[in-house]
């Protein structure tokens, strides 16, 4: 078990290559492929959550081999308690993903070998200790992205693709510069080597040269955190969201909005925090705003959608909000509820998202106006619904509600008057986040059938075995974690305590 | 001591080799039987791929015998690692070029003969330029490249662009060369020699002022700076590829860029700059004289790569549109020159070397569709990707590691660029070429996007296929090859580089290492 997280990485790329080389006619079999290579991931992730041992801080499960060592680039895959929960959470979604994808029946071999290969980047960022290794699996997860979006899309498929492709990539080449301005002015006091080692990098004590300025460090704080603002996405960087989400098929906008939104804010946890705690320290407060401008605007928006996906979109930009006002808090209380939101926002939204695909998949519209009425039809689908939408909206025993009360307490107990007042205003989202879930369930599911678009419900039917196998675990993975989140608690704890002591550390002069 | 003119020549087995096998090209064609298709072409092949041979074999005996540097007739030419680097660029360049045209029918049409033999003295031609350290044997072998090119890119006597394209080369190429040797005139006024050591020599002991090498070095950029297409001595460079035959463009964008950079890195890095240490060609390099040449340099890069990168936006012939890129990377290669270090020479020689597979493999994808009667306009390749599966998957490889997308070649090059950058404190310019790489991205997917996301070709519900061929088939897999594993492990390909830095000629005894 000494290289589980290179096989959970690495398997659904050999996955992939498997699927390559099956011949075209056996769709079937390339299903089958690829839910036993997605699968692995999964098994595997159980005895990386038996092994784990909770109550220390330190990365576990390492992996370190030199890769390239003329330039001392390791292959170093490591994990400690931020990175478990998204790596569990990662091999669950696409599990799930590559059923919510049965249906496709266009290029079937090249769907779900690109599919693979985003598992691979997914996992790889979540894994991997090393700066320069984070960065190619950062990269990697861009063009299956591109492609999937791009072919298997709806109508703007092409402009939302490239858009997406595009805002992510000017966003990861400053990182990339960041990245060569640590490497040369940090050296590892063991080796005497500069290093992209994350864990030598955050040794302030290691630094010399340009990072010893304060302007470098600040302009470099800046450049990460665009670069991962453009993932989380963060208002005003987020408008290549409800495009990319609203034309990707149902399973890449589960996958989008289920992980690759965290990776921005496991970004920021990982690397800008840890690597410029001061300027961190700093820049606290414009985060905190930053994301209660999301959780209000991103609500208001949402409510103004007529597309249920739309709609759906908009509230991830919200409830990614509270990420941030608990990561701005900097409090032990409002990281611990950032990351607890991440988990949690990953099971809601990929329920939300699978459910918006169950309707589109029958009447081809997600058009909330037209639609009335669908609880008497669909009483099972629409339990769903309301169960995913009660989730969103933060419903106490649920795990959104947890994460949510978290982060205004993280935000809370920040102690200085403008986090009380950015809590009191970011209480708002819950208001606007509640009055947007439950009008479009009125409007759609509520009341009577719609009398002018009445031949879209010849089309509806009850939603299948497959789309409830996909539904059942997140349901289930929602209410335990709602009524009972120690478990995800106690994996992250440590790590979290140990990250906000150390930023903490370093307060800005 | 002095080696005789037989010993000189035995150090320039390739060289040798080449020139036999011209010989040989001309005399096939002129005395050989005519009805034998294709003849020639094998001919041509085989002799380029015994000088790559010969190159590889000349390599290892130089690293057996530890950076020895050879100089040859009277110290006008030298042998050593940083040579046979371009050496050994330009000759997989060339034998690549020659296996793609040999199944080219337009061209076996037009005279085999007159292709491979122009072909291989352009070779010649980048092979003499490597390794120059003589502003006369400079003039000699520029024009050895320049002249078979002119005639090679108007190739197609017939088709008026290929003319256009020939006719404007030799205008731009002219004006550029005049103007180089204007310079270098003025250099060899200044230091009374025209050897690179003597002219070094003369820099170092300040007797000439700011305006007078500004004007001087100025003159010689602008030689250079055509060869490799920078700005503003670009503007040949989108209607010469566009009209020329297509193996000729991508001769011209791989071989002739390298050697253009080849005698740009050899020239200033021997004349205007030394290692801070002999020992450590690695680390940082001193300017001899004014240093605010590499500030221009910057500039140059700058504009180069911009220019590039926002005129391909609008493009909708895939050659042209590659024209384009070819300025923008030569921005990117130009901006390893500027850090003044051996990391940056070790990047440059690093990513040109990427470059040749990546940009080759490209242009070869647009030889292969327009062979199996497609065309070079952007329409003609929409739907190519489920058409032809490999064709469509090696061009994207190709378009998205010229953009540097990790795991892909074209990424670790442009990563080494902008190490060397950082490393030196150019901090400002590693983030505008960054970013100009980003934004490249728009214009490479867009290729991609028509490959891939627009309306496929269909005829009754059936996608149309294109053959391409086994012969084009193997020859792209042998360009993917590099492209995509010098993405995932590099090592070796850096060790090379690295081992070719040590440009400038030795201070102490420069004959004493030409030992039997």
């Amino acid at each position: 078990m000494s290289h589980i997280l290179s096989l959970m990485t690495f398997v659904p790329l050999v996955g992939a290559f498997i699927i390559l080389c099956l011949p075209n006619a056996k769709q079937e079999l390339a299903k089958c492929v690829a839910a036993c290579a997605a699968g692995v991931p999964l098994f595997l992730a159980f005895f990386l959550w038996r092994g784990f041992k909770t109550g220390t801080a330190a990365m576990q499960f390492v992996e370190k081999v030199d890769w390239i060592p003329m330039f001392n680039i390791q292959y170093h895959m490591a994990i400690d308690g931020i990175s478990v929960i998204m790596v569990l959470l990662t091999a669950l979604i696409s599990f799930i993903c590559i059923f919510a994808s049965w249906e496709i029946n266009k290029g079937v071999k090249g769907y779900f070998a690109l599919f693979l290969l985003l598992e691979t980047g997914m996992m790889g960022v979540f894994c991997a200790m090393d700066f320069f290794l984070f960065y190619v699996f950062w990269e990697v997860m861009l063009l299956p992205m591109y492609f999937l979006i791009g072919i298997w899309g709806g109508p703007r498929k092409e402009y939302a693709a490239i858009k997406f492709f595009m805002y992510t990539l000017v966003g990861s080449v400053l990182m990339l510069v960041v990245m060569l301005v640590f490497y040369f002015n940090v050296t590892d006091p063991a080796t005497g080597k500069h290093t992209f080692d994350l864990l030598i990098l955050r040794n302030q004590e290691a630094r010399h040269g340009a990072l010893m300025l304060e302007g470098v460090r600040f302009i470099s704080f800046i450049a990460l955190f665009i670069g991962f603002a453009i993932k989380v996405p963060v208002f005003p960087f987020h408008t290549w969201l409800p495009d990319a989400h609203v034309e990707a098929p149902t399973a890449i906008s589960v996958i989008l909005a289920g992980i690759l939104l965290k990776m921005g804010t496991y970004g920021l946890m990982r690397i800008a925090f840890p690597l410029l705690p001061d300027m961190a320290n700093q820049c606290a407060v414009f985060i905190g705003v930053l994301g209660v401008i999301n959780i209000v605007y991103g609500a208001l928006c949402a409510m103004a959608q007529d597309d249920l996906k739309k709609m759906v979109a908009y509230s991830s930009v919200s409830h990614m909000g509270y990420c941030l006002l608990g990561l701005g808090a900097m409090t032990t209380a409002g990281f611990n509820g950032c990351m607890m939101q991440m988990f949690a926002h990953g099971l809601i939204t990929a329920m939300l998202f699978l459910c918006v695909g169950v309707i589109y998949e029958r009447v081809h519209h997600r058009w909330i106006s037209r639609f009335g009425g669908l609880a008497g039809m669909v009483p099972v689908y629409t339990g769903f619904v309301i169960f995913a939408f009660f989730a969103s909206l933060g419903l106490p025993g649920m795990s959104g509600f947890i994460a949510e009360a978290m982060c205004f307490i993280g935000a809370w107990q920040n102690g200085t008057p403008i986090y009380q007042k950015l809590t009191v205003f970011a209480t708002l989202g819950i208001l606007l986040g509640a009055a947007f879930h439950l009008w479009a369930l009125q409007r759609m599911f509520l009341g009577e059938k719609n009398k002018i678009y009445t031949e879209q419900y010849h089309h509806v039917t009850e939603i299948n075995g497959r789309e409830i196998f996909c539904l059942v675990p997140l349901a289930i993975a929602v209410v335990v974690f709602g009524v009972f989140p120690k478990p995800i608690l106690d994996l992250m704890n440590s790590s979290i305590s140990e990250l906000q002591a150390f930023v903490h550390h370093y307060p800005h002069p | 001591m002095q080696l005789g003119v037989l010993e000189n020549l035995s150090f320039m087995t390739p060289e040798v080799l080449l020139t036999v096998t011209q010989g040989a090209v001309v005399a096939l064609e002129v005395w050989g039987p005519k009805y034998k298709k294709g003849l020639v072409a094998r001919l041509a092949a085989t002799g380029l791929g015994a000088t790559l041979l010969m190159v590889i074999l000349t390599y290892f005996e130089l690293e057996a015998k530890q950076r020895t540097r050879v100089f040859l007739f009277a110290d006008s030419f030298v042998v050593d690692p940083f040579s046979m680097f371009f050496k050994l660029v330009a000759a997989v360049s060339a034998f690549l070029v020659a296996m793609f045209a040999s199944k080219v029918r337009k061209i076996e049409a037009q005279g085999e003969g007159e292709f491979y033999s122009l072909l291989l003295v352009t070779t010649l031609g980048v092979f003499l330029m490597s390794g120059v350290t003589d502003l006369v044997g400079l003039v000699v072998a520029i024009e050895t490249l320049s002249i078979p090119s002119y005639v090679l890119s108007g190739f197609y006597k017939r088709d008026r662009g290929s003319s256009e394209a020939s006719l404007k080369y030799v205008l731009f190429g002219a004006t550029a060369s005049g103007s180089m040797v204007l310079g270098m005139s003025y250099l060899y006024g200044l230091a009374g020699t025209t050897s690179f050591q003597g002219i070094s020599e003369a820099m170092a002991s300040g007797r000439a002022d700011v305006l007078s090498t500004s004007l001087m070095l100025g003159l010689v950029m602008i030689g250079f700076g055509f060869k490799i297409s920078a700005a503003p001595f670009h503007m040949w460079t989108p209607d010469v590829y566009e009209g020329s035959p297509t193996a000729v463009t991508a001769y011209l964008s791989t071989a002739s860029k390298a050697g253009g950079f080849a005698v740009l890195i050899r020239f200033f890095y021997s004349i205007l700059a030394r290692p801070e240490s002999a020992a450590n060609p690695m680390g940082p390099w001193l300017p001899v004289g004014d240093p605010s040449w590499t500030s221009l340099v910057a500039v140059i890069a700058v504009i180069t790569m911009t220019i590039g990168n926002l005129a391909a936006y609008r493009q909708t012939n895939v050659k042209r549109l590659l024209a384009y890129s070819s300025i923008a990377h030569a921005g990117y290669i130009l901006l390893g020159f500027v850090t003044l270090s051996g990391l940056g020479i070790m990047s440059m020689l690093f990513y040109i070397a990427v470059y040749v597979f990546m940009n080759l493999g490209a242009f070869l994808s647009v030889i292969a569709v327009t062979e199996a009667g497609g065309g070079e306009e952007l329409s003609d390749f929409r739907g190519l990707g489920w058409r032809s599966p490999f064709l469509g998957m090696a061009m994207a490889a190709f378009l998205f590691s010229l953009t540097g997308l990790p795991p892909l070649a074209g990424f670790i090059g442009k990563f080494y660029l902008f190490a060397a950058l950082v490393n030196q404190g150019w901090i400002w310019l590693a983030v505008i070429a960054a970013l100009n790489s980003a934004v490249s991205l728009y214009y490479y997917v867009k290729v991609v996007k028509t490959m891939y996301l627009e309306g496929i070709p269909r005829h009754q519900g059936d996608v149309v296929p294109l053959r391409i061929g086994t012969h084009f088939s193997i020859l792209l897999f042998i360009c993917l090859v590099p492209t995509i594993v010098f993405g995932i492990y590099w090592q070796p390909l850096q060790r090379l580089a690295e081992w070719s830095v040590g440009v400038s000629a030795p201070v102490e005894a420069p004959k004493a290492t030409a030992g039997k």
